[in-house]
């Protein structure tokens, strides 16, 4: 009985704690493992080291590369240490374009013209002095970077304005059939340390990926050509931001005539990402690739026809050398020493080095041999001196009468220059239209160039040296005097 | 016989007193000490950063400490922040995890280190239109080594941290941390792979489901009532751990966003570094 009550006593002790738990609690908390990441295993991903090592390249002293510096270009000159180096290496000089001199003047002379993340729009006259360029054999590298957009801020309306490089690179490159899409590639799966750097393994076979089996580009645009051909396609796992579609982009294209490359990358050529998998080998090519181009050198590139460093200027028998010609040859002097050029008066040819000859359309036995190979034709007229006329391929048969012609023509590693004129009155002439280091007032076809440095015909009498002619001067008849006075009325 | 009866009945009242009422009694004192369950809610109403890092670890602590806070319901709506503390504080979580269920309840936005502690728990619950993922990491390179005449430093990173290059691919590796967290938080549910989750794009709440980022569209009620039923406990209370752990409502002024000289608030942090941070973008036109 007693054991009953004590047993009724803790049930009604436990009763209401047990029932208060029940009321909250309807079961105990297990403790449990609770998986984290293992911070301590992760590692951060390391650069591919390329063995690839670069052949010899040839010196080529003499060359000048020009980089763009005056279209709103997104980068600074530091950043262009790598591509100077690997220039001055192979004797290389890189010019800056600030605007000093413009744009024309510039691919005179110029190897190579090297563009990079361009913002400012090129004019046409620029787009088609680049055009004319590399149709004669010049090397155009257009280097654009996705990262390298300018800003321009809206204080009034808080909006940001981004001008992307593309644009002003396409305005460049649309006439070589190679077009720069406004996007980045990115691939999560098969990247260098971060998704949008890119890697590509697969190369067409072109001089520029000799050798090549790994390329890390550190933020690109594709670049897409019909008629040329790309250097290299992205795997699939890579993807265009602009459309996240994947698989076959190419960030570098070369045209159809090998002559103009365009590059979606620019960070590639900075360290230390130039050093990265096989980058630098790829920047030597991208160096021989701007050195290799044949440029062919005609009248136009005038004064920078010459790169020997000394031109001999050689005055055939005619010419005498007095005191007429002697300021404008002063000039012409000048003229070329401003191009790194020397002029020295020689009695023959010295057989090498650069030559300017100086001579009359009365071809003499000296003369003879410069001309042979333009196929000149002089046509005398026994009775009317002026009505000689000299026929010019390409351009017909010209009355001689105050005319200049320049020809010029490459032989074996020797630039000539030949400078006629139809009389030693017109030479002097014709050596200041030299002189002014531009023969746009020529009429200049291929390497033929013909100047107006006289006066043809009805002038060409000097009239003010031989006197005009006086015309009879007929006499006035005096006046009548008037027959009948006019009658005075009052 | 008759003065018998009374000390009869006082010690039938008294052998009932001891032997019914005082059990009870005492039984319903001792009764009164279990605490009423309690479902904490954290709030989280701003960036990941020092500051309130440190508000919700207390919390966090005080929810583990004490037994009543039978489960805790993290109401977010960040878009996260720095590393360091998105990382701090999903630790905390997965600490009290291991002993008590922990719910997330994503309001607008647990975008990035919001998403990273939200994976830190047991069970996740939007809106339709919530703003979730935006899995990656984001910072600001620092600057190429330069030298200063009056500043001078022992080493070439000293002032500088890391190379820039260097400190990419610490941010690469600081993902990988963030995609491992995904996958373990969210396991089997995650229905897509590392190149769809790392594009670091934010989906809404039902898009999120499908792709098995959440668990649920849901209020916070149901998440309460989710961790309640996880914790094994009705008739709870809910309470704000804030208030609980004692943490005051100060106001902090703390700088995290970069502020123009107009006044105007950036959605950009004012100091470089790394963040689990979703950065809207800003007005722009091409």
């Amino acid at each position: 009985m007693k054991g009953i009550k004590i047993f009724i006593a803790i049930v009604l002790f436990v009763l209401p704690i047990v029932g208060r738990g029940m009321w909250f609690y309807r079961g105990l908390p297990q403790p449990r493992d609770v998986d984290v990441p293992d911070y301590g295993a992760l590692t951060v991903p390391k650069p591919p080291i390329s063995n690839a090592e670069a052949e010899e390249s040839a010196s080529l002293p003499g060359r000048v590369v020009l980089v763009d510096y005056y279209h709103g270009n997104q980068f600074v000159i530091s950043e262009i240490e790598a591509l100077t180096a690997a220039l001055s290496e192979r004797g290389v000089r890189t010019e800056v374009d600030t605007g000093y001199l413009s744009l024309n003047t510039y691919l005179k002379y110029v190897s190579a013209y090297v563009i990079i993340s361009p913002t400012v729009m090129f004019t046409i006259d620029e787009v088609k002095s680049v055009q004319r360029f590399v149709e004669r054999g010049g090397r155009l590298l257009i280097l654009t970077d996705p990262t390298r957009n300018m800003f321009y801020y809206d204080y009034y309306t808080y909006a940001t304005f981004i001008f992307s490089d593309v644009n002003s690179a396409n305005n460049l490159l649309s006439p070589f059939d190679i077009v720069i899409s406004d996007d980045h590639l990115y691939n999560l799966v098969n990247n260098e340390g971060n998704y949008r750097n890119v890697l590509f393994e697969e190369f067409n076979d072109l001089e520029l990926t000799q050798g090549l089996e790994q390329i890390a580009f550190y933020a690109t645009h594709s670049v897409h050509t019909d008629s040329g051909t790309d250097l290299f396609i992205s795997d699939e796992n890579t993807f265009s931001s602009q459309t996240d579609a994947n698989g076959g982009f190419s960030a570098a294209a070369l045209s159809a005539d090998g002559n103009v490359l365009a590059v979606g990358d620019f960070t590639f050529f900075m360290p230390p990402y130039n050093q990265v998998a096989d980058n630098a080998l790829f920047i030597d090519h991208i160096v021989d690739f701007l050195l290799e181009g044949t440029r062919v050198f005609d009248l136009t590139n005038f004064p920078y026809l010459f790169n020997a460093g000394i031109a001999s200027l050689l005055p055939t028998e005619e010419v005498i050398l007095n005191s007429d010609i002697f300021g404008p040859l002063a000039s012409l002097q000048s003229t070329l020493r401003n191009v790194n050029v020397d002029l020295t008066i020689v009695e023959e040819d010295p057989g090498e080095g650069d030559l300017i000859v100086l001579g009359l359309f009365s071809p003499t036995e000296d003369l003879t041999p410069y001309l042979e190979p333009f196929g000149l034709e002089l046509k005398q007229e026994e009775d009317d001196e002026s009505k000689d006329t000299i026929l010019v391929p390409g351009f017909g048969e010209l009355k001689r009468s105050g005319l200049g012609i320049l020809l010029f023509r490459q032989e074996g590693g020797r630039n000539i220059l030949i400078s006629l004129a139809d009389t030693a009155d017109d030479l002097p002439m014709l050596i200041s239209v030299l002189s002014y280091g531009d023969i746009s007032s020529c009429l200049v076809r291929e390497n033929i160039a013909v100047c107006g440095v006289g006066f043809a015909d009805k002038y060409y009498q000097e009239p003010w040296i031989e006197g005009i002619p006086e015309e009879p001067v007929e006499e006035e008849p005096p006046i009548e005097e008037m027959a009948t006075p006019i009658p005075v009325v009052p | 016989m008759s003065e018998e009866k009374p000390n009869t009945t006082r010690r039938r009242v008294g052998n009932i007193l001891l032997g019914i009422v005082l059990p009870l009694v005492a039984g319903i004192l001792v009764a009164a000490f279990i605490p009423r369950p309690i479902i904490g809610v954290i709030y989280l109403n701003d960036a990941i950063y020092s500051y309130s890092a440190r508000d919700m670890i207390t919390q966090i602590t005080y929810a583990r400490d004490h037994p009543e806070v039978r489960a805790v319901v993290l109401v977010m709506d960040s878009p996260g922040g720095t590393v360091a503390d998105s990382e701090a504080v999903y630790l905390e979580l997965s600490k009290l995890r291991e002993t008590k269920p922990v719910i997330t309840s994503i309001g607008s936005m647990a975008a990035s280190g919001g998403y990273y502690l939200s994976v830190g728990t047991d069970y996740i619950f939007a809106k339709p239109t919530s703003e979730v993922g935006n899995v990656g990491v984001i910072g600001y390179l620092p600057p190429a080594p330069m030298l200063y005449e009056d500043i001078v430093s022992t080493g070439p990173y000293k002032m500088w941290g890391s190379p820039r290059d260097t400190f990419l691919r610490q941010m690469e590796m600081i993902k990988q941390g963030f995609y491992q967290a995904v996958k373990l938080g969210r396991g089997d549910n995650l229905k897509i792979g590392p190149e769809v989750l790392l594009r670091g794009e934010i989906w809404p709440g039902s898009e999120a489901l499908r792709l098995g980022l959440i668990d649920a569209i849901g209020t916070e009620t149901e998440a309460i009532k989710k961790a309640a039923e996880m914790a094994l406990v009705s008739h709870y209370q809910v309470a704000d751990l804030r208030d609980l752990a004692g943490i005051e409502s100060v106001y902090y002024y703390y700088p995290f966003y970069y502020t123009t000289e107009e006044g105007i608030t950036t959605s950009y942090p004012a100091e470089s570094g790394l963040y689990l941070l979703y950065i809207p973008p800003i007005p722009s036109e091409k």
